[in-house]
């Protein structure tokens, strides 16, 4: 009935002395069914309350977003826009500021590292479940540490092997650090090893070439797992911020993330357009977390059980 | 033809060995490229007085010396870590207590909406969520002071003041990242054998003695995991004050990576810049080193 409640707070009522249990039995678990009911009340209200304050300040700047610029300043706060359908923010980032060419930067970019990380991790990941060669743990390993080394560490040197290449303002150039993602590797050897591998040998007896076990027999069977890497691969690379930085220096090449810096450092105190275009900068991955919540959920899970 | 087998093979068949090389070689090419000559790039670099212009002078340990002994240093590394220090160990607690809650609840309606609302905040950029807040703390027409107006509570300076910018920053910081781990934990708590309470609780253990000797040891791989994650995370501390503050007031809220990009992007001193890569290294594989440490012997015991 309530095996899992009991481990976090076991209830009183559990714990009293064999000197109760001469009372009438049926009387005895409706109490105990009331008194777990009631603790499961106050552990959703609790996480409910909680749930709500966490998403309010997001809440909180799509409504400003929509506020004309007197609504905006009303001391105390104006909780609700005038209009709830006023758009006139959003109209004037895309008529007067580039972000219609900051979203399209951004979504080169991403594409062009979720696309290559994701074939170069599908190649090594095969590689790592379905052969055996030396130094295959070790080198897994080596791959492994890198989860740990965060790029922006790195942008000194990256950065400097990319402008010698001359490849500022260009996509690739941006696309650089994302072009290739440990996690993927791991999260599809993890998927891969779990194919029973007579799949595998069935093909090769029918002499069908490796790479094309890899592409007709493998990649399908594992696509829940291409799936959650794409969109924690999206978040990711979409949500970069150092790296577009230094590397797109023409206005022209900014992502999302630069150019929203750039416009709110050029438009001091406009709140209503900063909170419109912080919205802008969010819409695609809040669409992406409506809509695909539960990959992501899980995606964000499988990476902790190592 | 040779068929690569599974299983353990203490010999490799030749043929088998190029071609897992061959699938390897895109991997090792970026592993390389990405990680490793940077790495040693990085090296190199501090060693040099260096500019981007081209001069290129070895001057041996000079540029450690001076960077060690800076007071930017100084002030850019003691407000990383007390950014850190406040950060994840509050983030990492109150990421364990919502954990906890949802895995003791049994009511399956609404939960997966109640957690979607902690997770939301994640999908936002670091820019975002910078000025996400920068609008709340706003000291004369933020939500933050507005609220604790309504309950009587004088305005707070927030960003604006030396004292509480790192306390507002951290704050920031666990927002955003509170739905991320509390993911992970409850995926743990979930892989945790219902059967251990059952004897724990014949042996009369009380919830606390439960948490401290079933679920916490039992929980090991999750909590390294989101604390290593975290003091990464905490530690390359950059969109949060250079939208919200630009490091001030006063460089109160300048952090490491700051420092690196102010060195080299502003000031055209790589060799410096290169040294806080390095130390910044150093304290992460430190830090790394002493968690794991901290998290094996607690499950021995």
């Amino acid at each position: 009935m309530s095996t899992s409640s009991i481990k976090d707070r076991p209830s009183t009522a559990a714990d009293s002395s064999p000197a109760v249990r001469p009372a009438p039995v049926r009387a005895r678990k409706r109490s105990w069914r009331s008194l777990h009911n009631l603790k499961q009340a106050g552990i959703f209200t609790a996480l409910a309350l909680g749930g709500i304050l966490m998403t309010l300040p997001l809440v909180w700047v799509a409504l400003s977003s929509l506020k004309k610029p007197s609504e905006i300043l009303e001391v105390p706060v104006r909780w609700l826009p005038d209009n709830f359908f006023n758009f006139d923010n959003y109209v004037q980032l895309f008529a007067q500021y580039n972000f219609g060419q900051y979203i399209a930067n951004s979504f080169i970019v991403t594409g062009i590292g979720i696309v290559t990380s994701l074939v170069i991790a599908l190649l090594a990941a095969y590689a790592f479940a379905y052969y055996q060669f030396p130094f295959k743990e070790p080198i897994f390993l080596l791959v492994l540490a890198l989860f740990m080394v965060p790029q922006e560490a790195l942008v000194i040197p990256m950065f400097l092997m990319v402008s010698e290449a001359g490849l500022t303002n260009t996509y690739i150039g941006m696309a650089l650090p994302d072009l290739f993602t440990v996690l993927g590797v791991y999260l599809l050897r993890q998927f891969m090893e779990g194919i029973p591998f007579s799949y595998v040998e069935a093909a090769r007896v029918d002499g069908a070439s490796e790479l094309r076990i890899l592409t007709r027999v493998i990649t399908p069977m594992v696509a829940p797992a291409i799936v959650v890497f794409v969109i924690i691969k999206f978040m990711f690379t979409w949500n970069t911020f150092l790296w577009p930085l230094l590397v797109a220096q023409d206005e022209a090449m900014y992502t999302v993330t630069v150019g929203l810096v750039n416009f709110a450092g050029s438009e001091f105190n406009q709140w209503n357009l900063i909170n419109a275009a912080t919205m802008i900068s969010m819409i695609p991955t809040i669409i992406l977390f409506v809509t695909l919540q539960r990959f992501l959920v899980k995606g964000v899970a499988l990476s902790g059980m190592k | 033809m040779t068929v690569p087998t599974l299983g353990p093979q203490k010999t490799f068949s030749r043929r088998t060995t190029i071609r897992a090389f061959l699938f390897l070689a895109p991997a090792l090419f970026f592993v390389i490229l990405l990680f490793l000559i940077p790495l040693g790039y990085n090296i190199v670099i501090s060693f040099f007085d260096w500019s981007v212009i081209g001069r290129r002078e070895f001057i041996g340990i000079d540029n450690y010396v001076s960077v060690v002994t800076s007071e930017r240093f100084i002030n850019a590394a003691g407000n990383t870590l007390y950014f850190t220090l406040l950060g994840v160990p509050i983030g990492v607690v109150l990421s364990l207590i919502v954990a906890l809650g949802f895995n003791a609840l049994l009511w399956k309606r609404g939960s997966g909406l109640i957690r979607a609302l902690y997770f939301a905040p994640v999908v936002a950029s670091l820019t975002a969520v910078a000025f996400v807040w920068l609008w709340i703390f706003n000291p004369a027409y933020g939500l933050a002071n507005s609220i604790l107006g309504f309950f009587g509570i004088p305005g707070q300076d927030w960003l604006t003041s030396d004292g509480q910018v790192i306390p507002s920053l951290a704050i920031m910081y666990i927002w955003a990242r509170l739905g991320f781990n509390v993911i992970i934990l409850v995926a743990g708590l979930n892989g945790i054998d219902r059967s251990y309470y059952e004897a724990a609780r014949l042996d009369g253990a009380g919830p606390l003695r439960m948490l401290w000797s079933i679920t916490l040891p039992l929980l090991n791989k999750q909590l390294v995991l989101v604390i290593s994650v975290e003091v990464m995370n905490a530690f390359k501390l950059f969109e949060l004050p250079f939208v919200a503050t630009k490091g001030g007031p006063v460089g109160s809220s300048r952090s490491m990576v700051m420092e690196i990009y102010e060195l080299a992007f502003r000031l055209d001193r790589w060799g410096e810049a290169a040294v806080y890569v390095v130390i910044f290294f150093v304290f992460l594989v430190a830090i790394t080193a002493v968690i794991r440490k901290i998290f094996t012997k607690d499950i021995s015991e």
